[in-house]
Protein backbone atom coordinates (compact mmCIF):
# COMPACT_ATOMS: atom_id res chain seq x y z
CA UNK A 1 0.00 0.00 0.00
CA UNK A 2 1.61 2.89 -0.93
CA UNK A 3 1.34 6.46 0.27
CA UNK A 4 -0.85 7.93 -2.14
CA UNK A 5 -3.39 5.21 -1.81
CA UNK A 6 -3.41 5.63 2.51
CA UNK A 7 -4.35 9.02 1.42
CA UNK A 8 -7.24 8.15 -0.93
CA UNK A 9 -8.78 5.81 2.03
CA UNK A 10 -8.18 8.94 4.37
CA UNK A 11 -10.23 11.21 2.24
CA UNK A 12 -12.80 8.15 2.07
CA UNK A 13 -12.98 8.84 5.61
CA UNK A 14 -13.51 12.27 5.98
CA UNK A 15 -16.22 12.10 3.09
CA UNK A 16 -18.17 9.53 5.67
CA UNK A 17 -17.31 11.83 8.70
CA UNK A 18 -18.56 14.72 6.56
CA UNK A 19 -21.49 12.92 5.72
CA UNK A 20 -22.47 11.95 9.10
CA UNK A 21 -21.49 15.87 10.28
CA UNK A 22 -24.23 16.72 7.65
CA UNK A 23 -26.74 14.54 8.73
CA UNK A 24 -26.58 15.10 12.86
CA UNK A 25 -26.62 18.98 12.75
CA UNK A 26 -29.53 21.20 12.82
CA UNK A 27 -26.96 24.39 12.91
CA UNK A 28 -26.28 25.67 9.69
CA UNK A 29 -23.20 26.40 10.42
CA UNK A 30 -22.02 23.34 10.97
CA UNK A 31 -23.55 21.59 8.30
CA UNK A 32 -21.53 23.97 6.11
CA UNK A 33 -18.36 22.65 7.84
CA UNK A 34 -19.53 19.56 7.42
CA UNK A 35 -20.21 20.16 3.71
CA UNK A 36 -16.52 21.57 3.49
CA UNK A 37 -15.37 18.19 5.22
CA UNK A 38 -17.17 16.00 2.97
CA UNK A 39 -15.38 18.52 -0.12
CA UNK A 40 -12.15 18.09 0.74
CA UNK A 41 -12.32 14.22 1.33
CA UNK A 42 -13.13 14.25 -2.39
CA UNK A 43 -10.24 15.90 -3.16
CA UNK A 44 -7.99 13.90 -1.50
CA UNK A 45 -9.87 10.87 -3.08
CA UNK A 46 -9.46 12.69 -6.52
CA UNK A 47 -5.58 13.01 -6.20
CA UNK A 48 -4.35 9.89 -4.17
CA UNK A 49 -6.60 7.19 -6.85
CA UNK A 50 -5.15 9.15 -9.97
CA UNK A 51 -1.84 9.07 -8.27
CA UNK A 52 -1.18 5.57 -6.40
CA UNK A 53 -2.75 3.77 -10.15
CA UNK A 54 0.10 5.86 -12.08
CA UNK A 55 2.66 5.38 -8.85
CA UNK A 56 4.12 9.02 -9.53
CA UNK A 57 2.73 12.76 -9.48
CA UNK A 58 -0.11 13.42 -12.27
CA UNK A 59 -0.45 16.68 -13.07
CA UNK A 60 -4.10 16.80 -14.49
CA UNK A 61 -6.08 15.84 -11.39
CA UNK A 62 -3.88 18.66 -9.20
CA UNK A 63 -5.06 21.28 -11.25
CA UNK A 64 -8.80 19.93 -11.44
CA UNK A 65 -8.67 19.88 -7.71
CA UNK A 66 -6.72 23.34 -7.54
CA UNK A 67 -9.78 24.60 -9.59
CA UNK A 68 -12.36 22.64 -7.08
CA UNK A 69 -10.54 24.34 -4.00
CA UNK A 70 -11.58 27.54 -5.29
CA UNK A 71 -15.09 27.07 -6.88
CA UNK A 72 -15.59 25.29 -2.92
CA UNK A 73 -14.79 29.00 -1.76
CA UNK A 74 -16.94 30.69 -3.82
CA UNK A 75 -19.78 28.63 -2.79
CA UNK A 76 -18.89 28.53 1.06
CA UNK A 77 -19.28 32.26 1.09
CA UNK A 78 -22.22 32.22 -0.88
CA UNK A 79 -23.95 29.76 1.39
CA UNK A 80 -22.86 32.50 4.09
CA UNK A 81 -24.27 34.84 2.86
CA UNK A 82 -27.55 33.07 2.49
CA UNK A 83 -27.37 31.85 6.05
CA UNK A 84 -26.90 35.58 7.80
CA UNK A 85 -30.04 36.77 5.52
CA UNK A 86 -32.07 33.62 6.52
CA UNK A 87 -31.00 34.40 10.44
CA UNK A 88 -31.49 38.50 9.70
CA UNK A 89 -35.61 37.59 8.32
CA UNK A 90 -36.06 34.55 10.59
CA UNK A 91 -34.11 34.88 14.09
CA UNK A 92 -32.93 31.37 13.73
CA UNK A 93 -29.80 29.46 12.86
CA UNK A 94 -31.33 26.41 11.64
CA UNK A 95 -34.18 25.76 8.95
CA UNK A 96 -38.06 25.49 10.68
CA UNK A 97 -39.49 22.64 8.71
CA UNK A 98 -38.01 20.37 10.62
CA UNK A 99 -38.88 20.91 13.94
CA UNK A 100 -42.34 19.65 15.04
CA UNK B 1 4.01 5.80 9.37
CA UNK B 2 3.78 9.47 8.93
CA UNK B 3 1.01 9.22 6.53
CA UNK B 4 -0.67 7.11 8.87
CA UNK B 5 -0.31 9.50 11.78
CA UNK B 6 -1.48 12.66 9.39
CA UNK B 7 -4.56 10.33 8.43
CA UNK B 8 -5.56 9.91 11.78
CA UNK B 9 -5.01 13.63 12.59
CA UNK B 10 -7.20 14.30 10.28
CA UNK B 11 -10.23 11.73 11.00
CA UNK B 12 -9.71 12.70 14.83
CA UNK B 13 -9.73 16.61 13.76
CA UNK B 14 -12.20 16.33 11.77
CA UNK B 15 -15.03 14.70 13.93
CA UNK B 16 -13.60 17.34 17.14
CA UNK B 17 -15.00 20.13 14.47
CA UNK B 18 -18.19 17.87 14.84
CA UNK B 19 -18.61 16.82 18.11
CA UNK B 20 -16.95 19.60 19.90
CA UNK B 21 -20.77 21.74 21.55
CA UNK B 22 -18.99 25.42 21.32
CA UNK B 23 -19.24 26.66 17.38
CA UNK B 24 -16.01 29.00 18.01
CA UNK B 25 -13.79 26.11 19.14
CA UNK B 26 -15.51 23.95 16.62
CA UNK B 27 -13.85 26.89 13.56
CA UNK B 28 -10.85 27.14 15.36
CA UNK B 29 -10.41 22.96 15.02
CA UNK B 30 -11.87 23.28 11.50
CA UNK B 31 -9.04 25.84 10.97
CA UNK B 32 -6.59 23.62 12.50
CA UNK B 33 -7.78 20.55 9.88
CA UNK B 34 -6.78 22.88 7.13
CA UNK B 35 -3.40 23.86 8.14
CA UNK B 36 -2.73 19.53 8.39
CA UNK B 37 -4.32 19.09 5.04
CA UNK B 38 -1.90 21.21 4.20
CA UNK B 39 0.83 18.91 5.32
CA UNK B 40 -1.21 15.75 3.82
CA UNK B 41 -0.79 17.64 0.19
CA UNK B 42 2.76 18.16 0.44
CA UNK B 43 2.93 14.47 1.16
CA UNK B 44 0.97 13.76 -2.11
CA UNK B 45 3.47 15.52 -3.55
CA UNK B 46 1.19 18.74 -4.66
CA UNK B 47 2.79 22.06 -3.56
CA UNK B 48 0.24 24.06 -5.88
CA UNK B 49 -2.58 22.96 -3.93
CA UNK B 50 -1.21 22.81 -0.91
CA UNK B 51 -0.29 26.46 -1.78
CA UNK B 52 -3.91 26.96 -2.39
CA UNK B 53 -5.07 24.79 0.45
CA UNK B 54 -3.30 27.35 2.94
CA UNK B 55 -4.07 30.53 1.24
CA UNK B 56 -7.54 30.02 0.63
CA UNK B 57 -8.90 26.81 2.17
CA UNK B 58 -7.91 27.68 5.28
CA UNK B 59 -6.87 31.40 5.51
CA UNK B 60 -10.12 32.94 3.18
CA UNK B 61 -12.64 30.26 4.00
CA UNK B 62 -11.45 30.94 7.96
CA UNK B 63 -11.81 34.50 7.64
CA UNK B 64 -15.43 34.16 6.48
CA UNK B 65 -16.44 31.47 9.39
CA UNK B 66 -15.11 33.40 11.88
CA UNK B 67 -17.16 36.70 11.01
CA UNK B 68 -20.36 35.28 10.79
CA UNK B 69 -20.34 33.37 13.53
CA UNK B 70 -19.98 36.56 15.31
CA UNK B 71 -23.31 37.04 14.14
CA UNK B 72 -24.72 33.96 14.72
CA UNK B 73 -27.40 33.94 17.49
CA UNK B 74 -25.47 30.92 20.04
CA UNK B 75 -26.63 27.88 20.87
CA UNK B 76 -25.10 24.93 22.48
CA UNK B 77 -25.53 21.13 20.61
CA UNK B 78 -29.30 20.82 20.62
CA UNK B 79 -30.20 17.19 22.13
CA UNK B 80 -30.53 15.33 18.89
CA UNK B 81 -33.19 12.05 18.87
CA UNK B 82 -31.57 8.87 19.24
CA UNK B 83 -32.98 7.51 15.55
CA UNK B 84 -30.79 10.43 13.85
CA UNK B 85 -27.66 9.48 15.38
CA UNK B 86 -28.66 5.90 13.99
CA UNK B 87 -28.49 7.30 10.64
CA UNK B 88 -25.47 10.04 10.72
CA UNK B 89 -23.22 7.15 12.07
CA UNK B 90 -24.86 4.38 9.33
CA UNK B 91 -24.58 6.27 6.64
CA UNK B 92 -21.67 8.02 7.21
CA UNK B 93 -20.04 4.32 8.05
CA UNK B 94 -21.64 3.30 5.03
CA UNK B 95 -20.38 5.79 2.72
CA UNK B 96 -16.81 4.94 3.77
CA UNK B 97 -16.98 1.38 3.58
CA UNK B 98 -18.09 1.83 0.30
CA UNK B 99 -15.53 4.55 -1.22
CA UNK B 100 -12.67 2.50 0.76
CA UNK B 101 -13.54 -0.86 -1.00
CA UNK B 102 -14.25 1.36 -4.70
CA UNK B 103 -10.75 2.85 -3.85
CA UNK B 104 -9.26 -1.07 -3.14
CA UNK B 105 -11.21 -2.57 -6.11
CA UNK B 106 -9.59 0.75 -9.23
CA UNK B 107 -9.06 -0.88 -12.18
CA UNK B 108 -5.68 -0.06 -13.99
CA UNK B 109 -5.98 3.34 -15.60
CA UNK B 110 -6.64 3.17 -19.36
CA UNK B 111 -5.46 6.46 -20.50
CA UNK B 112 -2.10 7.98 -19.48
CA UNK B 113 -2.94 11.74 -19.38
CA UNK B 114 0.30 12.28 -17.60
CA UNK B 115 2.85 10.74 -20.83
CA UNK B 116 0.66 13.14 -23.22
CA UNK B 117 1.40 16.61 -20.86
CA UNK B 118 4.86 15.78 -20.55
CA UNK B 119 4.61 15.03 -24.72
CA UNK B 120 3.11 18.60 -24.92
CA UNK B 121 4.76 20.57 -22.52
CA UNK B 122 6.96 22.20 -24.71
CA UNK B 123 4.14 23.43 -27.12
CA UNK B 124 1.91 25.54 -24.33
CA UNK B 125 4.52 28.33 -23.39
CA UNK B 126 5.24 27.32 -19.65
CA UNK B 127 7.52 24.66 -18.04
CA UNK B 128 5.59 24.13 -15.14
CA UNK B 129 3.12 21.42 -15.50
CA UNK B 130 -0.03 22.13 -13.65
CA UNK B 131 0.03 25.64 -14.88
CA UNK B 132 0.29 24.56 -18.68
CA UNK B 133 -3.08 22.33 -17.73
CA UNK B 134 -4.99 25.59 -16.22
CA UNK B 135 -4.34 28.21 -18.65
CA UNK B 136 -3.20 26.12 -21.66
CA UNK B 137 -4.50 22.45 -21.99
CA UNK B 138 -7.65 22.84 -19.84
CA UNK B 139 -8.54 26.68 -19.93
CA UNK B 140 -11.93 26.37 -20.22
CA UNK B 141 -12.24 25.20 -16.67
CA UNK B 142 -10.06 28.26 -15.64
CA UNK B 143 -12.53 30.44 -17.36
CA UNK B 144 -15.49 28.98 -16.26
CA UNK B 145 -14.31 28.86 -12.91
CA UNK B 146 -13.51 32.84 -12.36
CA UNK B 147 -17.37 33.00 -14.37
CA UNK B 148 -18.57 30.91 -11.30
CA UNK B 149 -16.63 33.26 -8.76
CA UNK B 150 -18.42 35.97 -10.41
CA UNK B 151 -21.29 34.56 -10.57
CA UNK B 152 -21.54 33.41 -6.92
CA UNK B 153 -20.79 37.70 -5.91
CA UNK B 154 -23.12 38.58 -7.96
CA UNK B 155 -25.66 36.65 -6.29
CA UNK B 156 -24.34 37.31 -3.24
CA UNK B 157 -25.21 41.32 -4.27
CA UNK B 158 -28.70 40.41 -4.98
CA UNK B 159 -28.97 38.81 -1.62
CA UNK B 160 -28.03 42.10 -0.13
CA UNK B 161 -30.20 45.10 -0.32
CA UNK B 162 -28.34 48.08 0.61
CA UNK B 163 -29.64 50.82 1.89
CA UNK B 164 -26.23 53.07 1.68
CA UNK B 165 -24.63 51.63 -1.44
CA UNK B 166 -21.58 53.96 -1.57
CA UNK B 167 -20.74 53.55 2.40
CA UNK B 168 -19.77 50.28 1.30
CA UNK B 169 -16.01 50.44 1.20
CA UNK B 170 -15.67 53.32 3.80
CA UNK B 171 -15.26 54.21 7.67
CA UNK B 172 -12.67 52.38 10.16
CA UNK B 173 -13.93 49.00 11.08
CA UNK B 174 -10.92 47.87 13.91
CA UNK B 175 -9.63 50.54 16.25
CA UNK B 176 -6.69 48.52 16.93
CA UNK B 177 -3.40 50.56 16.63
CA UNK B 178 -1.19 47.34 16.90
CA UNK B 179 -3.00 45.96 13.77
CA UNK B 180 -2.48 49.11 11.82
CA UNK B 181 1.56 49.34 12.49
CA UNK B 182 1.94 45.97 11.84
CA UNK B 183 0.13 46.12 8.79
CA UNK B 184 2.29 48.56 7.32
CA UNK B 185 5.34 46.30 7.99
CA UNK B 186 3.49 43.12 6.58
CA UNK B 187 1.57 44.78 3.69
CA UNK B 188 5.21 45.29 1.00
CA UNK B 189 6.26 41.81 1.52
CA UNK B 190 2.42 40.51 1.11
CA UNK B 191 2.53 42.34 -2.32
CA UNK B 192 5.70 41.21 -2.94
CA UNK B 193 4.48 38.06 -2.35
CA UNK B 194 1.73 37.86 -4.86
CA UNK B 195 3.64 39.22 -7.42
CA UNK B 196 6.67 36.41 -6.60
CA UNK B 197 3.65 33.70 -6.17
CA UNK B 198 2.37 34.80 -9.64
CA UNK B 199 5.96 35.02 -11.56
CA UNK B 200 6.59 31.32 -10.45
CA UNK B 201 3.70 29.93 -11.55
CA UNK B 202 5.40 29.92 -15.22
CA UNK B 203 8.01 27.35 -14.33
CA UNK B 204 7.60 26.04 -10.56
CA UNK B 205 4.91 26.13 -8.35
CA UNK B 206 2.36 28.85 -7.63
CA UNK B 207 0.40 30.89 -10.32
CA UNK B 208 -3.05 33.11 -10.16
CA UNK B 209 -5.22 31.49 -7.58
CA UNK B 210 -2.66 31.24 -4.79
CA UNK B 211 -1.67 34.86 -5.97
CA UNK B 212 -5.02 35.97 -5.95
CA UNK B 213 -5.60 34.81 -2.41
CA UNK B 214 -2.69 36.77 -1.05
CA UNK B 215 -3.87 39.81 -2.88
CA UNK B 216 -7.51 39.34 -1.15
CA UNK B 217 -5.59 39.28 2.13
CA UNK B 218 -3.91 42.17 2.33
CA UNK B 219 -7.28 43.89 0.86
CA UNK B 220 -9.08 42.04 3.68
CA UNK B 221 -6.46 43.45 6.03
CA UNK B 222 -6.54 47.17 5.13
CA UNK B 223 -10.65 46.93 5.25
CA UNK B 224 -9.85 46.01 8.70
CA UNK B 225 -7.57 48.93 9.53
CA UNK B 226 -10.16 51.00 7.87
CA UNK B 227 -7.95 52.42 5.11
CA UNK B 228 -10.20 52.91 2.35
CA UNK B 229 -10.24 55.45 -0.70
CA UNK B 230 -12.73 57.68 -1.36
CA UNK B 231 -16.11 55.83 -1.24
CA UNK B 232 -17.28 56.58 -5.00
CA UNK B 233 -13.45 56.29 -6.60
CA UNK B 234 -13.56 52.68 -4.71
CA UNK B 235 -17.09 51.64 -5.50
CA UNK B 236 -15.93 52.69 -9.75
CA UNK B 237 -12.45 50.64 -9.33
CA UNK B 238 -13.80 47.64 -7.73
CA UNK B 239 -16.08 47.17 -10.32
CA UNK B 240 -13.66 47.49 -12.76
CA UNK B 241 -11.20 45.30 -11.09
CA UNK B 242 -13.61 42.41 -11.00
CA UNK B 243 -14.74 42.12 -14.19
CA UNK B 244 -10.99 42.77 -15.73
CA UNK B 245 -10.31 39.11 -15.29
CA UNK B 246 -12.75 37.44 -16.82
CA UNK B 247 -13.18 40.23 -19.40
CA UNK B 248 -9.48 39.80 -20.80
CA UNK B 249 -9.33 35.75 -20.60
CA UNK B 250 -12.88 35.80 -22.72
CA UNK B 251 -11.45 38.16 -25.54
CA UNK B 252 -7.81 36.57 -25.22
CA UNK B 253 -10.00 33.09 -25.52
CA UNK B 254 -11.90 34.09 -28.65
CA UNK B 255 -10.01 36.17 -30.56
CA UNK B 256 -8.35 33.00 -32.00
CA UNK B 257 -12.05 32.10 -33.67
CA UNK B 258 -11.32 35.03 -35.59
CA UNK B 259 -8.56 33.26 -36.99
CA UNK B 260 -10.71 30.17 -38.02
CA UNK B 261 -9.36 28.17 -34.75
CA UNK B 262 -11.47 27.10 -32.20
CA UNK B 263 -11.88 28.47 -28.61
CA UNK B 264 -9.21 28.90 -26.42
CA UNK B 265 -6.14 28.37 -29.01
CA UNK B 266 -3.45 30.40 -28.47
CA UNK B 267 -0.76 31.49 -31.38
CA UNK B 268 2.02 29.48 -30.50
CA UNK B 269 4.63 32.29 -30.81
CA UNK B 270 3.11 34.20 -28.07
CA UNK B 271 1.80 31.26 -25.48
CA UNK B 272 3.76 32.20 -22.37
CA UNK B 273 3.15 36.04 -22.74
CA UNK B 274 -0.69 35.58 -23.69
CA UNK B 275 -0.70 33.26 -20.21
CA UNK B 276 1.06 35.35 -17.99
CA UNK B 277 -1.01 38.61 -19.09
CA UNK B 278 -4.07 37.07 -18.27
CA UNK B 279 -2.47 35.10 -14.98
CA UNK B 280 -2.29 38.99 -14.33
CA UNK B 281 -5.72 39.96 -14.71
CA UNK B 282 -6.78 36.57 -13.36
CA UNK B 283 -4.94 37.45 -10.21
CA UNK B 284 -6.09 40.86 -8.92
CA UNK B 285 -9.59 40.09 -10.78
CA UNK B 286 -9.47 36.94 -7.65
CA UNK B 287 -8.03 39.30 -5.16
CA UNK B 288 -10.70 41.78 -5.36
CA UNK B 289 -13.86 39.10 -5.75
CA UNK B 290 -12.67 37.38 -2.70
CA UNK B 291 -12.25 40.88 -1.03
CA UNK B 292 -15.89 42.09 -2.23
CA UNK B 293 -17.40 38.36 -0.91
CA UNK B 294 -15.79 39.48 2.10
CA UNK B 295 -17.54 42.45 2.63
CA UNK B 296 -20.59 42.11 1.53
CA UNK B 297 -20.25 39.63 4.14
CA UNK B 298 -19.13 41.91 6.45
CA UNK B 299 -22.13 44.54 5.48
CA UNK B 300 -24.89 42.09 6.43
CA UNK B 301 -23.78 41.81 9.87
CA UNK B 302 -23.79 45.87 10.55
CA UNK B 303 -27.10 46.18 9.39
CA UNK B 304 -28.29 42.96 11.24
CA UNK B 305 -26.98 44.66 14.55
Amino acid sequence: MNTYLIFALGGAGLCGIGLFGFILHDDLLRRLIAFNLLGSGTFLILVGLAQSGRGGVDAVPQALVLTGIVVAVAATALTLMLIRRWTQLSQQSHLTEEDE
Amino acid sequence: MIDLLLVCGLWSLALTTLLTPNAFRALVFFILLGLLLTLVWIRLDAPDIALAEAALGTGITGVLLLDTLKQQPQHALLCVHRTRIFWAVFSGLSLTLALSWALLQAPAMPIALDQTLTAQLDASGVSHPITAVLLNFRAYDTLLEIGVLLLALFAGQGLHERQHPLEQLSGAQLHNPFLRASLALWLPGMLLLATYLLWAGAHQPGGAFQAGAVLAAAFILMHLCGLALDAQVSQHLLRIGVLVGFVLFLVVASSSMLAGQTLLTYPSAWAGELILLIELALTFSIGLILFSLFTLNHQMRKESA
